[in-house]
């Protein structure tokens, strides 16, 4: 069995409406969080991932400058006022895994999870996402990659017989480039 | 125990930059000692807040700059590992890849330049950066996962070597002593400012470390010419628990599963396992959660195997915790050697697995799971076995 993309989707910046998106800490988040998780509910939908188990789906988040608007925040009130000046509240937003944990619990994926960072384009997304699948982690894995202008794209890859059983039809056949 | 095949993967070199110095040995004889060292730094780190002790790498120059601090000691760990495993052979190898796992990366520098490096990619160019003053041809990748940072970098890396993708990985974790990364810590009331003590009934939080720990792994039918083995790396488990930006999920259920993947990928059982480099953070919820999973997977096998956490003795190292465990298992099956759990004086009611207690302990441990656990809810478990010819004493 082949990997297959099953879904991609594109958002970007200019088109996303912050004060439209709808999340229990949105007020914690930073922009570039917010669009993460605003892509991987529409990748989530488009690939009916409810029909899926939780175990079975995995997640990249690939960038190149990710968290920054995050942490200039929190440098900036730790130059001010020192530690007390910290929110406790927003100290995980300085960390590239916390985007990721708010993907994960958006969706319900258990699988591998993984923030891959680069200055370049990074080709480990693809890879890291398919070697997973490879090697039995999960069945699927969404990959959500945000360039610097906060402009977004996702794509959904997973086993051919797991999108089969979901009566979703594979888009791009993946053939593993050395 | 199953039988060597030749896609096993093997560590053959490692480099080490360490609050007890920068050789496996000094390292193995920190950790025995029962002692850890810490350093008091003042407001070069942290501002506003004088006299942290803290756990400082102690074979570190004096930095300028973050950059210039995490750059040295991450260009040393590497090239230490590659002059350990016999760099005079690199030129025939075609396909190289270098993963960084490191939780905080190179934040702190955005502070020292007051926030004015704004430009695409500085952040996250940490694995390039490493890459290229190491003088490496070869990819780059850095995962920046928290705590858990430097054991997805080796479970990366061997799932990387299993598929034939690449000939030669070097991977492990690194993290500074960062002043965003207390001042947060500070702030979450997780830090103990007596030093960490895991599994401790006393226990309030993390001691800050540093350090950087690199491994180059290779896959077996690549090293059976070279007698520098330290071990094999049979298993590796990775599962996120979906449950809090912050928090483990209190049923464990899901660092289980982590444990469990790494056990089945390695085809052995876990009555085989001898010893658990626990996450063991010296939080209060952290350590009782992982004492509870421990007990719970292993079931009646859990009174027959020895736990210990490194945490006490270097801190919180960071991305680099999990590389440091693995090197805590490297150490136990080279010198049959358990270390103990610095700090630790009061059984916790509520931590009851086995755990190494006052001094070290005498055993031959062939199979070591070494747990990794972050914020944001990845859990990385990865299975060390001893190499019953070659291990490097």
């Amino acid at each position: 069995m082949s990997n297959v993309i099953t879904a991609w989707d594109y958002l970007f910046e200019k088109n996303f409406d912050e004060q439209a998106f709808e999340h229990r800490d949105s007020r914690l988040m930073g922009k570039h969080t917010k669009i993460a998780v605003s892509m991987a509910r529409k990748l989530y939908t488009k690939v009916k991932g409810d029909e899926l188990k939780s175990e079975d789906i995995g997640i990249v988040l690939s960038g190149n400058i990710g968290v920054i608007e995050s942490i200039m925040e929190y440098n900036l009130a730790l130059k001010e006022k020192g530690y007390v000046g910290v929110n406790p509240s927003k100290f995980p937003n300085i960390m590239s895994a916390t985007p990721l944990s708010r993907i994960a619990i958006e969706i319900g994926a258990k699988g591998p999870c993984v923030p891959l960072l680069s200055s370049k384009i990074n080709k480990h997304a693809l890879m890291y996402a398919c070697e997973q699948i490879t090697a039995g982690r999960c069945q699927a894995m969404m990959l959500i990659h945000i360039t610097k202008r906060n402009d977004c794209f996702g794509c959904f890859i997973e086993e051919e017989h797991s999108c089969q059983k979901r009566g979703i039809k594979p888009r791009l056949i993946y053939k593993r480039i050395s | 125990m199953n039988k060597p095949d030749k896609h096993d993967v093997c560590v053959s070199g490692v480099g080490i930059v360490s609050a007890f110095g920068d050789t496996l040995e000094y390292f193995i004889k920190g950790m025995n000692s029962n002692k850890s060292d810490f350093t008091y730094i003042s407001d070069e780190y942290i501002l506003k807040n004088n006299q942290i002790p803290v756990l400082k790498s102690s074979c570190q120059p004096e930095s300028k700059t973050p950059e210039d601090r995490i750059l040295s000691m991450g260009n040393k760990a590497i090239h230490d590992a590659l002059k350990d495993r016999n760099s005079d052979c690199l030129p025939s190898i075609d396909r190289i890849c270098l993963i960084i796992g490191s939780g905080m990366g190179l934040i702190d520098q955005y502070y020292y330049d007051g926030n004015k490096y704004n430009e695409s990619g500085y952040f996250y160019s940490l694995a390039e950066k490493l890459s290229e003053i190491s003088k490496l041809n070869c990819e780059a990748v850095y995962i920046g996962n928290a705590c858990s940072a430097g054991s997805q970098a080796i479970s990366y890396g061997m799932d990387l070597l299993k598929s034939e993708r690449y000939d030669l990985v070097i991977a492990g974790g690194i993290d500074i002593l960062s002043q965003a990364a207390y001042a947060g810590f500070l702030r979450l009331n997780a830090i103990d400012l007596d030093g960490c003590k895991p599994f401790d009934r006393r226990r309030k939080g993390i001691a800050i470390g540093e350090g950087a720990v690199f491994y180059t792994l290779e896959r077996r039918e690549n090293v059976e010419f070279n007698e520098n083995i330290y071990c094999s790396l049979t298993g590796s488990g990775v599962t996120c628990d979906a449950y809090h930006i912050v928090q483990m999920d209190p049923d464990g259920k899901e660092a289980i599963r982590a444990m469990d993947q790494a056990l089945s990928f390695s085809g052995l059982k876990k009555e085989a396992i001898d010893l658990i480099v626990a996450h063991g953070t010296g939080t209060a919820q952290n350590d009782k959660i992982e004492s509870q999973m421990i007990n719970q997977y292993f079931a009646d096998h859990a009174s027959e195997l020895y736990v210990t956490a490194p945490k006490g003795a270097i801190g919180h190292t960071g991305g680099a915790s999990g590389a440091f465990g693995v090197l805590v298992a490297i150490g136990a099956f080279s010198t049959g050697i358990i270390p103990p759990i610095c700090n630790f004086e009061e059984p916790d009611p509520e931590c009851n697995v086995s755990i190494v207690l006052e001094s070290s302990i005498k055993h031959d441990i062939k199979l070591a799971m070494v747990n990794a656990f972050a914020f944001g809810g990845t859990n990385v478990v990865v299975l060390c076995k001893k190499e019953e010819s070659g291990v490097v004493q």
